[in-house]
């Protein structure tokens, strides 16, 4: 038991999870969720094919398959992000997947 | 009864067989420290990661040689199931009986001569976390000794196996995987009445351990953090308190020398992966040389205490780990001798006494991140930093010249043989905010994309090279960069699987390709040779993807593109 409550301790930083207050902070927080966590496995900040995951720019997928996946993932291809994430911050990881323009 | 009948035979037939141990006198006895020491002399099984602590991935046996390689064959495969991400284990043998991990920790002994199943066992993981995870289920692979099998779990657990009959002997929670995210990927280490096992953690916003527990009773006999903010020199290499998010975890198992009793393990690159310091000593997210991330420890195997080591990327901002990469004892001129392949492609050859740095070589073509790192001292020369906004051509990639799965030493040739991959990275770095609560998340500070080199794609090759000098005797381009173990054996063999989904057999000495065989999906784990019944098998996984092997099927159309990433497959070959 000591063992796992020191390391549990290494792990506990009093950064807080996405708070997200407004849509502008939820904008903001999507665009950090993006760069440390989803660029992971969406290339280019989601703009091309070459990782883990697809391509997310122009997606033809509907936003209601894009936020049930990012709630829920699916099994040995994408995390889900429901328990981690709220309403707000995953409403905005749509707009800025819908927002992704080319980049020269 | 039949298995046990069979496993009673094997015994018997390894005690005949002489240059074996005599049969053991209890299940504790089977595979002990002793015979793990001297692994390199048993040429009929292979009892550790990569074959034994000198981590050479040599096989002794040359039943199966250059001369009729032509005639190798399927002898028999197994298919494991639940195959998320293909398999990626070293699979072990011992006495005729062959052991493996499939994802999600699925182990399996089987008939090494037959493939006929022996006993199975499947842990039940805690199926809402893997859901959770970027890395699940990936397992690359267990350790045997004292008669038990040992196998970590991505939910931070390290259970034991009766090797005789898959039954359960501990099973023993190490780290709140719930909260921390990271688990156990790699394979553990079996060593004297310990088994050591690293956790994952360069990516996330915590902090890597390396356990030691007891092999009979799964107690935790110590452990270390490579980032121990209790040690002052530690806690001064990172600014602003930034140790807390620090990441260094130690995946891949590292290798012990006997000799010294020392254990030697690599750690991961700090967390974030990338950073925006102009002057990476004051600012930026973690301010400072980041001890010991991207580091090679040298261990006290019953203390845990730290002994020396070498830092090879002091503050780390291209994710290119020490975790990745053997530690390949040679013994050359009267001295004693260690070469580490660190991630970034700069081989790391170490006086084995204190990690003072004998040579240092470049494995691949295409570098930029650094002029040059000192062959004399190890000191990076020329380093480049990163900025936040665009950073394009940084070569290699952070997919690593290097990649985790070992290359192969053959005392025969004196040749060292390493996949190398030649990529590069266009970065967007930006200042992020690490994520603790409810649950770490990943911790990576930039966008990125990974191109070839020159307006090329991405391409591999496998080197046979002196392991000291880095002398070049032979190249074997690839299409797609290798992200699989090389095999050499003493048969003047050399093994290579690739990502296309061949098995090659080349002659060791020249790099003349022998004989191929298509195993249907590309390899992203391990190969070894062993003996069962007094005939020699080779062993290798297949089934896609690793993490930095998954970009192949965007990248080179067929057959890449058509490659399943939920199934596995064990292919074993003989000679027809």
């Amino acid at each position: 038991m000591r063992l796992l409550v020191s390391v549990m301790l290494l792990g506990l930083v009093a950064a807080p999870a996405f708070a997200a207050e407004s849509d502008a902070q939820a904008d903001k927080d999507a665009a950090n969720i993006f760069n440390s966590t989803c660029g992971w496995c969406h290339q280019g900040g989601g703009r091309v094919a070459g990782g883990i995951g697809p391509k997310l720019m122009n997606s033809e997928r509907d936003d209601a398959f894009i936020l049930n996946r990012i709630r829920a993932g699916k099994e040995g291809k994408m995390p889900a992000f429901g328990g981690s994430l709220n309403d707000a911050q995953i409403q905005a990881l749509l707009r800025y997947i819908r927002n992704l323009k080319p980049e020269n | 009864m039949k298995r046990f009948g069979m496993m009673a035979l094997a015994l018997l037939a390894a005690t005949m067989g002489g240059g074996i141990a005599a049969a053991p006198a209890s299940a504790q006895d089977m595979v002990s420290a002793e015979k793990l020491n001297h692994a390199d002399k048993d040429a009929k099984d292979w009892l550790s990661y990569r074959g034994s602590y000198l981590d050479y991935n040599f096989s002794g046996l040359t039943q199966i040689n250059a001369k009729n390689v032509k005639n190798l064959n399927v002898a028999w495969m197994h298919t494991p199931g639940r195959s998320k991400w293909g398999l990626q284990a070293m699979p072990l043998a011992v006495d005729g009986v062959l052991y493996y991990a499939g994802s999600y920790s699925r182990v399996f002994a089987l008939d090494g001569a037959t493939g006929q199943v022996i006993w199975n066992y499947f842990p039940e993981l805690d199926e809402a976390l893997i859901a959770k995870q970027t890395h699940s289920p990936d397992n690359r692979g267990i350790a045997i000794s004292r008669g038990k099998v040992y196998v970590g779990t991505i939910d931070g657990r390290l259970i034991a196996l009766d090797m005789r009959t898959g039954k359960k002997v501990w099973d023993v929670k190490l780290v709140n995987s719930q909260k921390l995210t990271i688990g156990f990927s790699g394979a553990p280490l079996a060593v004297k009445n310990m088994v050591i096992i690293g956790t994952q953690g360069g990516e996330w916003p915590v902090i890597g351990t390396i356990f030691a527990v007891d092999a009979d009773t799964g107690k935790t006999v110590w452990q270390y953090h490579p980032i121990d903010a209790s040690d002052p020199k530690v806690k001064g290499s990172w600014g602003n308190d930034s140790w807390k998010t620090g990441g260094g975890g130690a995946w891949q198992p590292g290798t012990y020398d006997p000799a010294s009793n020392t254990i030697w393990w690599g750690t991961s690159n700090p967390a974030p992966l990338f950073d925006w310091a102009k002057d990476w000593e004051k600012d930026g997210s973690r301010p400072g040389v980041n001890l010991y991330t991207s580091s090679v420890l040298a261990l006290d195997a019953d203390t845990g205490k730290l002994k020396f080591y070498h830092q090879e990327i002091p503050h780390d901002i291209w994710d290119f780990d020490s975790a990745v990469g053997e530690f390949v004892m040679i013994d050359r001129g009267g001295k004693d001798l260690v070469v580490h392949p660190n991630k970034s492609g700069y081989v790391f050859v170490y006086n084995r006494a204190d990690a003072s740095i004998v040579n240092v070589w470049r494995a691949n073509e295409n570098s930029n991140f650094v002029q040059n790192i000192d062959p004399h001292t190890g000191q990076l020369i020329g380093r480049t930093s990163e900025a936040v906004g665009d950073n394009k051509g940084i070569c290699p990639s952070f997919t690593g010249a290097i990649g985790w799965p070992p290359g192969s030493y053959n005392p025969k040739t004196g040749l060292y043989y390493r996949a190398v991959a030649e990529a590069c990275m266009n970065l967007k770095v930006a200042k992020t905010t690490p994520v603790v609560e409810p649950q770490a998340q990943l911790f990576v500070g930039a966008q990125f994309t990974v191109t070839g080199p020159n307006g090329q794609k991405p391409f591999g090759h496998v080197d046979a090279r002196d392991p000291v000098t880095g002398k070049l005797k032979f190249s074997i381009k690839f299409q797609a960069p290798i992200v699989a173990s090389t095999l050499t054996t003493a048969g003047n063999l050399l093994f290579v699987p690739d990502a296309a989904g061949w098995l090659h057999a080349y002659d060791a000495t020249t790099g003349k390709e022998l004989w191929k065989h298509n195993d249907g999906s590309s390899h992203n784990g391990g190969i070894i040779s062993y003996e069962a019944h007094g005939k020699q098998y080779v062993a290798v996984v297949a089934g896609c993807c690793s993490l930095s092997s998954f970009g192949n099927q965007f990248t080179y159309g067929l057959p890449y593109s058509a490659q399943s990433t939920d199934q596995g497959e064990l292919i074993v070959y003989a000679l027809k």
